[in-house]
């Protein structure tokens, strides 16, 4: 049975169990735990494989964040957790690399002007994502797209977790 | 709000799992140890305020922005 989205921005949407994505944590700040990840026009394919997508709330048919691949923008960024502070089912997953890293954008009207939030990036595997603080010192929370590599060095897996302990 | 006085090495629990220790007193600042179940998210508050901001920020951008670029 699809969900269906009757969304502020987009209209009816016909959503696929298989598409949900369930946050245990939420997103900090913001209420519902159930998104989708829509393109960044999803009237014609809603699919999001694009650069940016739409990331929608399934509780908040009004709610919807501009999201994008961070490796597009900033090819050696990475996604350092420290080990206290990762989420118990991101922990437990099988397959680290395969998990997708988001981030949130705050959108412009010119894709120069677009910043991103590399801070705290959102993990999605298996149906399930996570937003994260990533302890990469050099992971900020306002960059703007197009300043590049972020972690110098040859490109590591996507999301490592570190021992490190908090400060 | 509550407020309690601990000293170094004191406790303080929230709930049945949630133990907040003073690990240390210096100055201006306090060391806290927090032991909690991993189901449970423990911020910085001002961390966690500058995502809330953030998050927020990203929301309400598109209503003024064109379209999202369908590719960069």
């Amino acid at each position: 049975m699809p969900h269906v989205l009757d969304s502020t921005r987009f209209g009816r949407l016909e959503i696929a169990e298989s598409s949900v994505i369930r946050f245990p944590d939420g997103l900090v700040g913001l209420d519902g735990s159930r998104f989708v990840l829509l393109s960044a026009n999803p009237a014609r394919d809603p699919a999001p494989t694009g650069a940016f997508a739409w990331l929608h709330s399934l509780d908040d048919a009004t709610l919807a964040l501009p999201v994008t691949r961070p490796q597009r923008f900033f090819p050696e960024y990475v996604v350092e957790l420290d080990e206290h502070d990762a989420p118990a089912g991101l922990r437990a997953l099988e397959d680290p690399d395969a998990a997708e890293i988001w981030v949130t954008v705050r959108a412009a009207a010119r894709l120069e002007e677009f910043v991103a939030n590399l801070r705290a990036p959102i993990v999605v595997a298996g149906g399930q994502g996570w937003q994260v603080l990533n302890a990469h010192r050099d992971a900020a929370l306002r960059v703007p797209l197009g300043t590049g590599a972020v972690a110098p060095g040859p490109a590591p897996a996507p999301v490592r977790t570190t021992s490190t302990a908090a400060a | 709000m509550l407020i309690v006085s601990r000293k170094a090495g004191e406790q303080v629990m929230i709930g049945d799992d949630v133990v907040v220790t003073v690990v240390e007193v210096s100055g201006q600042t306090v060391r806290l140890g927090i032991e909690a179940p991993r189901s449970l998210p423990v911020y910085r508050a001002e961390l966690w305020a500058s995502v809330r901001d953030e998050n927020r920020a990203a929301a309400a951008s598109a209503d003024d922005a064109p379209p999202l670029p369908e590719d960069a």
